[in-house]
């Protein structure tokens, strides 16, 4: 194989450099709450229009790498995620920051990231082809069984009152269901009015549900926002390293998760992360210390979320269709560039193919020095810009990332009456999370469940659609576990402890 | 557990509205379609019986305390959303630039605790329209984002 | 403080600076031309309209703007097209039969008569496609194994009450059966689940179908005559069943445009369709080239809302 040929192409000064501006600006655009990844690529497309193929692919690889990564920044620090996929990054992130270790955060955002980023991109360098067969073989019944797996993660994110959590999760879901159904072509809960026609955009939701009550918090609060005692900490990099390979398990199977989740188009970057935090905390021998500070929460959801990069771009190089919404941009903008996407990329072109991935790798290794330096960087001025400068530039951000998405004011509105909404929720126990899952897993769910009962009843095999798959199988066994894990693993403590105490008698 | 005699009144009205939602979502759901009205009624039920459940427990003190909505003053609160709807009603008609300068100057001043001087003040006033008109010339010439300008401007042109 | 105060004025200086100067430059150049696409980026009404880009440039001299106005499958863009400056510097993208169905099921905010389209100079044509190792090598085969049991064949679509929709709705009428069609969310996943065999096969573009290459076969295209880079796959017309579908993509201006401004245009996009270049690149990528100029648009838009109506009325959508 050539590849020596393509690293060395991939390593060219131009390619370099794209790569590192890419990682740069895509850190900085993710780092924002309100500009998300997908947007960051979308603005930039057009720039790779004059250029050749492979660096405008590196150039778009590494802007979304980096911008997936800098979500962590807001999320650790603001307890907003700056895109989608840093939801879960919030749960342990921003409780690590209260108590002073925000640059540990961060430095472990920025490992994990790496880490995972590298596993999503080498699998895509050397298992793109059979991966993409198993992306493949997902059909409707698997999807609608990974969004009930992703809807078992409710009662793990309700902060102690599941039943609230679920509330929240039918909220979510009833929400998604505004407007018009893909499949039935209903058009539901859109009380006749236009403005609710095309339904509740996910990325303004989401900027709304954690931006809003964050900003109002900072409002009514006196303290000035996160106060550090003495210096500003160093990279603390010994003690983040220390960490990682403490919890090098939850690393390679977050990043699995990762990798494998973004293959699966449709399902999307979010969804990875908060699966691969819920299997961290499931499979963590101390649980209920997830969502109070816990790092391999960050971990987890860090470095699923960078391999989501890496797996999304399997079935987009090798099929033709994207994996996440961002590679769909980057799809139409190979097609604008004369290049056949799908099989024939692989094979008639297939040194640009490679060219790109071996581009990603690097772009993703220069992720460490740069995610440190900017992490420091971005440390150091959000402790220090005055609280009265930093909720303005929040609430800019906010309205100008969800105007951003579609030129719309009305998704400006969304964000703004959801955000409201979920902070009223919020302050009574029902925390956003759920929501955002609901809503993101609805259209999933419901979709991939009716899909199955059409093709079931076409082919008179309704019960074997659902439960006779392998793959179905082994998600329903993934989802009960998750769900019966906590009862039953109490229980079993209680009765050896009972056994135990029966013994000293 | 909640103090005794203390009935989560918050939660409780959250849990009843959330109810009727649930009820208002099944009823609409009477005209979709077979397959389109599966997982309404679906999500309809279960909420109905997640918020009864939800009622049961706040109301037999088995729930946590929550916060509620302003446990530290309520003013700040209500002006921050007051002007982010205004800024947001406004950007159409006078434009990103000018709505945004003004909301983020009503906002400093509305988050900054300490005692405003002028100089305090122009330094809002300077810094708001630093930042709002950098992201105006970068996303509207840089990258061709469209972004509302005045229709109450130039309709006077 | 000081050096804060410093740095800050330091900043609006060149912020202003910077935007003094961008406004300069850009009121020297001539009025560009805007195109505003009605679908999310990287779509491919967008990819059309950035092939169409450097042939417009040429044979316009302006420069060419690409906006976006996504939502609502359209409907959002189309419904504010009528707001935007009617001078003749602005287009937007329309796609048939969505501007015909959508307004047709619901109230969408706009209804069809109100879109001026001045050129439609694209034909995404319909075909029925099976993974390369499917039983099914001919459409004969196809519907024989329906015919023989009815409604176990399915086939992936994108979307409800949309063009493919329709077409399946078409064929499964004109060819006597009863095949069962499945919406997805997208070309992209319908594409993806009939390779995946979780379908029998898809109700689906050309476009898709080349794109996949030798993993998939066409088993008939919904054109006049044969597509030139695919000569051995059948018309529908052919093998007996008379249907010519796809989405056809134009431009339309807001209702305000003057007459001369609509003729202007209408002879550009002509223009551009003569383009060898961007022929070239239409046609490799299984898109066909129609031409329908300003001045034969009524009757066009007529014989169309014909078709679409009694699709329509037979898939239910409309009683």
């Amino acid at each position: 194989m050539d590849l020596l040929a393509y690293a060395l192409a991939a390593l060219s000064v131009g390619n370099l450099a794209l790569a590192l501006i890419g990682v740069i600006a895509g850190t900085v655009i993710g780092a924002m709450p309100g500009l998300t990844a997908t947007m960051a690529v979308a603005v930039l497309v057009p720039f790779t229009f004059t250029m050749e193929p492979a660096p405008a692919l590196i150039l778009l690889g590494a802007i979304y790498t980096g911008a997936i990564y800098g979500g962590a920044y807001s999320a650790v620090l603001l307890n907003t995620p700056g895109t989608p996929s840093a939801i879960a990054t919030t749960f342990d992130g921003y409780p690590m920051a209260k108590r002073g270790d925000g640059d540990l955060a961060i430095t472990l955002a920025c490992l994990a990231s790496v880490f995972g980023g590298l596993v999503g991109a080498i699998c895509l360098l050397l298992l793109a082809p059979p991966l993409a067969e198993v992306a493949l073989a997902f059909g409707p019944v698997e999807y609608f069984w990974l969004a009930i797996l992703g809807l078992t993660l409710v009662a793990a994110l309700s902060e102690g009152d599941a039943w609230k959590g679920i509330v929240g999760a039918c909220v979510g879901l009833l929400l998604s269901m505004i407007g018009s159904a893909i499949v039935g072509g209903d058009i539901r809960y859109t009380l006749d009015t236009q403005f609710l026609l095309g339904g509740i955009g996910v990325v303004p939701a989401l900027i709304g549900l954690f931006c809003i009550p964050v900003l109002i918090d900072l409002v009514t609060s006196r303290e000035e926002h996160l106060q550090i005692e003495g210096k500003v900490a160093g990279f603390r990099l010994g003690e983040a390293m220390r960490i990682a390979l403490r919890n090098k398990v939850n690393l390679v199977r977050s990043s699995g998760i990762g990798t494998l989740i973004g293959m699966l188009p449709g399902a999307g970057g979010s969804i990875a992360a908060l699966v691969a935090y819920s299997e961290a905390r499931r499979s963590a021998k101390d649980p209920d210390s997830f969502g109070k500070g816990n790092p391999a929460g960050v971990i987890a959801s860090e470095s699923s979320n960078n391999a989501t990069v890496g797996g999304g771009f399997i079935p987009t190089l090798v099929l033709g269709i994207p994996g996440t919404p961002a590679d769909a941009v980057v799809l139409g903008a190979l097609l604008v560039q004369g290049i056949k996407i799908g099989p024939a990329l692989f094979t008639e072109q297939s040194s640009i193919a490679y060219t790109f991935i071996i581009g990603l790798i690097v772009a993703t290794v220069l992720m460490l020095p740069v995610g440190l330096v900017l992490g420091r960087y971005a440390y150091g001025s959000i402790i220090a810009v005055p609280k009265a400068l930093l909720v303005p530039a929040i609430a800019f951000l906010t309205i100008i990332g969800s105007y951003a998405i579609q030129n719309n004011v009305d998704d400006v509105i969304v964000m703004f009456g959801i955000g409201v909404i979920g902070w009223v929720l919020n302050c009574y126990g029902f925390s956003p999370a759920p929501i955002v899952l609901g809503l993101i897993l609805g259209p999933l769910a419901e979709q991939g469940f009716v899909q199955a009962w059409m093709i079931g009843s076409a082919t008179d095999n309704l019960l074997g659609m659902y439960f006779g798959r392998p793959i179905s199988l082994a998600i329903i066994a993934v989802a009960t576990l998750t769900l019966l894990y906590p009862t039953l693993s109490r229980r079993y403590q209680e009765r050896k402890a009972r056994r135990a105490a029966a013994r000293t008698h | 557990m909640q103090p005794p005699g203390r009935t989560d009144t918050g939660t409780v009205v959250i849990a009843t509205l959330l109810l009727i939602l649930g009820a208002a979502a099944l009823w609409e759901s009477r005209e979709f379609s077979a397959l389109g009205s599966i997982f309404p009624r679906t999500i309809g039920i279960v909420l109905l019986i997640a918020c009864m459940i939800t009622l049961w427990r706040t109301l037999r003190g088995r729930t946590r305390p929550s916060r509620g909505l302003f446990p530290d003053g309520w003013v700040r609160g209500v002006l921050l959303m007051a002007v982010m709807s205004l800024w947001i009603a406004l950007l159409e008609p006078v434009g990103f630039v000018v709505a945004g300068v003004v909301a983020y100057v009503l906002l400093a001043l509305i988050t900054e605790r300490e005692p405003m001087t002028l100089w305090r003040f122009l330094r809002f006033v300077l810094v708001a329209a630093a930042f709002v008109i950098a992201f105006q010339v970068i996303f509207v010439h840089g990258l061709n984002v469209q972004l509302p300008t005045g229709t109450l401007f130039v309709s006077r042109a | 403080m000081i050096t804060d105060r410093c740095t800050q004025i330091r900043r609006i200086a060149a912020g202003l600076g910077l935007a003094a100067g961008m406004a300069f430059a850009s009121s020297a150049l001539a009025q560009p031309l805007t195109y505003v696409i009605a679908f999310p980026a990287g779509g491919e009404s967008d990819v059309t309209a950035r092939i169409q880009e450097p042939a417009l440039k040429a044979a316009s001299g302006k420069d060419v703007v690409v906006q976006y106005k996504a939502g609502a499958g359209g409907a959002t863009a189309w419904a504010s097209l009528n707001k935007m400056p009617a001078d003749g510097s602005t287009v937007m993208g329309t796609n048939l039969p969505h501007i015909f169905l959508q307004p047709m099921e619901k109230d969408v905010g706009y209804k069809t008569d109100d879109l001026v389209n001045v050129y439609i100079f694209q034909l995404t044509p319909d075909a029925i496609v099976v993974p390369a190792d499917s039983p099914y090598k001919s459409l004969q085969d196809l519907i024989d194994a329906a015919k023989k049991a009815p409604g176990t064949i399915t086939l992936a679509g994108s979307g409800t009450n949309s063009g493919p929709h329709l077409s399946a709705v078409t064929f499964n009428k004109l060819a006597g059966v009863k095949t069962t069609y499945i919406p997805f969310s997208g070309t992209a996943t319908s594409v993806a689940a009939m390779l995946g065999k979780q379908v029998n096969g898809a109700m689906t573009f050309t476009t898709a179908a080349i794109q996949q290459g030798d993993k998939v076969r066409m088993l008939a295209v919904a054109l006049d005559k044969r597509l030139d880079s695919h000569p051995n796959v059948p018309t529908f017309k052919e093998l007996g069943i008379d249907m010519t579908s796809g989405v056809f993509r134009g431009v339309a201006v807001p209702k305000g445009t003057p007459d001369a401004e609509r003729k202007k245009l209408s002879d550009l996009f002509g223009k551009v369709n003569q383009d060898p270049a961007f022929r070239k690149k239409m046609t490799e990528a299984g898109f066909v080239i129609v031409d329908v100029p300003y001045d034969k648009m009524a009757p066009f838009l007529a014989a169309k809302s014909k078709e679409y109506e009694a699709a329509a009325r037979e898939v239910g959508m409309i009683k």
